[in-house]
């Protein structure tokens, strides 16, 4: 009785909570934190080429506008400041 | 050249010829490629065994070739083994062979595979027998990229994502250990590792660094000084050695390559590959930045402890064969570190504290080639089950011992090889660790016991779940290992049975080394 409920029952016990961590290291540690955060760090990395290809698109009329842009931007600090 | 006989460099470059002599072959000639990619290996193979049998540790670093390289930037060609890299020389040569053995049956694209694998196996000599650090770094990238390719042609289903990822990790890694050294270089003008030892040995290295950060301070403005330069520095180092070996946190890049990689690519990465991570601590780290590992050792041991323990309960969620076996990887190179580690550690009440450190950091070589010899075998063994029944979900398997005995028993020897068996191989190298650790460590030590422990039950109930139970009757008709197969189990057997019964095979050889960067790394703590 005391062999069948309490010893083997602490041992099933053990079993079921180191079940429970590995799945805890395999799910939660490895693949959705180590594993997510490197997919979101190279999902960023490529979302940022994009980012920087429309940037760089060629078009000389939105380049022209980003300078201009940044102009007034200049010109509204410089009179601020002084 | 030092040497009369540039053995070394005759081993680093046989298989390089050998890959250039495959090129030559045309490519329907299968057969001539793989007995010419077994020949190079096999010439590497009995080289190596001549070196292995000329050394004397006692007389330190041997063998050594030195001729002028690149006069600009003082760069020598510099080879030469000691106590640390021959063992890692003799398993490569081991193993490489065996790896091309397990593809001799292979169809797709043998010339190319055959290729890259003599090249790759020229990277890793060359890593382990450079003492030049732009000689050194040419081959360990020489190991990255036939890998990649190796990876992305043979491997499984998943194997773009997983090669993508192996490249991207091993190269971040690369790149901030350039610039680390490229650091160093600026301070010293030297990338020799013997002479970048010596410097730090003699305490000049951190005011070298700290006279260049000052001429950078003055230039920029900052306030850098030389000790947080060094930290900085070791820092990039560490991140290069951490995700070759790999430490848990930097190693989820190993199960999905393992996964994906061919057998032979497995076999590889497994005894190999992650040993040029280990050995980069021994060679590079610890004589270099003993100062800043003491600094860290806490967190340091935490991380080889994670790796042992989290590496053990990952492993035992696997459903995959071959990922619970990537997993033990990750958990018996924390084993290694942990021993390393331990060198740093300050022991002021421990008596006789350098022989508990040699035997942790004898251990940790032990365990490097032991681990190298086993996981070659459960990769193996892996592979040999895959190529029968095309899936590596555990739980699809069962009672293959009543069909495939022979596999069984050596699937069983290499399971308890990885266990720690006394009388196998991987007691001796774990036990040495503990042995060595426990007195300085104590803390660390014991709460990586936990590891040892889920170690067994992983394993165990891997061998249940393939080899036990009832047969599931998909596989009834499955043909038990080939001679060939066979022959390549039994040669792996021979080393786990040899060293576990006279592991002086290899302490012999190691421990003069060992204790010499044991000197050098208490002579510069506080």
């Amino acid at each position: 009785m005391i062999d069948k409920r309490v010893v083997d029952g602490l041992l099933h016990s053990i079993v079921w909570v180191v079940r429970g961590i590995s799945q805890v290291c395999r799910w939660v540690g490895d693949e959705f934190f180590i594993n997510g955060g490197f997919d979101a760090g190279c999902q960023t990395v490529r979302g940022s080429g994009g980012l920087m290809a429309k940037l760089q698109s060629g078009r000389i009329q939105n380049y022209f506008r980003v300078l201009g842009l940044g102009t007034i931007i200049l010109l509204v600090v410089y009179f601020l400041k002084s | 050249m030092n040497c009369a006989f540039p053995y070394l460099s005759w081993i680093s470059f046989t298989p390089l010829v050998g890959a250039f002599a495959i090129l030559l072959v045309g490519k329907t000639q299968e057969r001539t490629i793989k007995v010419v990619a077994l020949l190079a290996s096999l010439v590497s193979l009995v080289l190596t065994l001549v070196v292995w049998a000329g050394f004397d540790s006692t007389q330190g670093v041997m063998f050594t070739e030195q001729c002028h390289w690149i006069s600009a930037l003082n760069v020598d060609y510099h080879l030469g083994v000691d106590g640390l890299s021959v063992t890692m020389v003799l398993l490569t040569a081991i193993i490489t062979p065996l790896a091309l053995l397990a593809h001799w049956k292979l169809e797709k694209e043998v010339k190319l595979f055959f290729f890259l694998f003599l090249l790759l196996e020229s990277g890793m000599f060359g890593v382990f027998t450079a003492l030049n650090f732009i000689h050194w770094f040419i081959f360990w990238e020489l190991g990255l990229i036939p890998m990649y390719f190796l990876i992305k042609i043979w491997g499984a289903e998943e194997r773009t994502y997983a090669s993508f990822k192996f490249f991207i990790y091993t190269l971040t890694g690369s790149v901030a250990m350039l610039v680390a050294f490229g650091c160093l270089y600026l301070a010293t003008g030297t990338f020799d590792f013997l002479e970048l030892r010596q410097l730090a040995a003699t305490g000049k290295l951190t005011g070298l660094v700290g006279a260049t950060i000052t001429l950078i301070n003055t230039q920029t403005g900052l306030h850098l000084t030389g000790a947080g330069m060094m930290t900085v520095l070791f820092w990039g180092t560490f991140l290069g050695f951490a995700i070759k070996v790999p430490i848990w946190p930097f190693h989820t890049w190993l199960p999905d390559a393992h996964t994906q990689a061919p057998t032979g690519g497995s076999m590889v990465l497994a005894a190999i590959l992650l040993k040029m991570g280990v050995y980069g601590f021994l060679r590079i780290i610890l004589p270099l930045y003993a100062v800043q590992v003491a600094a860290n050792l806490n967190l340091l041991m935490f991380l080889a402890f994670a790796s042992i323990v989290f590496g053990a309960f990952a492993a035992l969620a696997q459903t995959d064969f071959k990922r619970l076996v990537a997993y033990s990887s990750v958990n018996h190179m924390g084993y290694a570190m942990l021993g390393i580690f331990t060198v740093v550690a300050s022991a002021h009440n421990v008596q006789d504290v350098m022989n508990e450190k040699a035997a942790a950091l004898n251990g940790a070589m032990l365990q490097m080639f032991n681990h190298g010899i086993s996981a070659a075998a459960l990769f193996f063994m892996v592979g040999v089950i895959y190529e029968r029944t095309h899936t590596r979900n555990l739980s699809e398997y069962g009672g293959l011992r009543k069909i495939m005995p022979i596999y069984a028993g050596m699937l069983g020897i290499s399971m308890f090889s990885s266990l720690g068996l006394p009388g196998l191989n991987g007691f001796v190298g774990e036990f040495m660790i503990f042995k060595g650790a426990f007195p300085i460590v104590a803390g660390w030590t014991c709460a990586a016991t936990i590891g040892l422990v889920v170690t067994g039950i992983f394993l165990l109930s891997m061998m249940q779940k393939v080899c036990f139970g009832p047969l599931n009757l998909k596989w009834k008709d499955l043909p038990d290992m080939s001679a060939r197969e066979i022959f390549i189990g039994a040669v792996l057997m021979l080393f786990m049975f040899g060293i576990g019964i006279y592991p002086a095979f290899l302490t012999k050889v190691s421990n003069d080394a060992v204790v010499g960067l044991i000197k050098t790394v208490t002579g510069v703590l506080p």
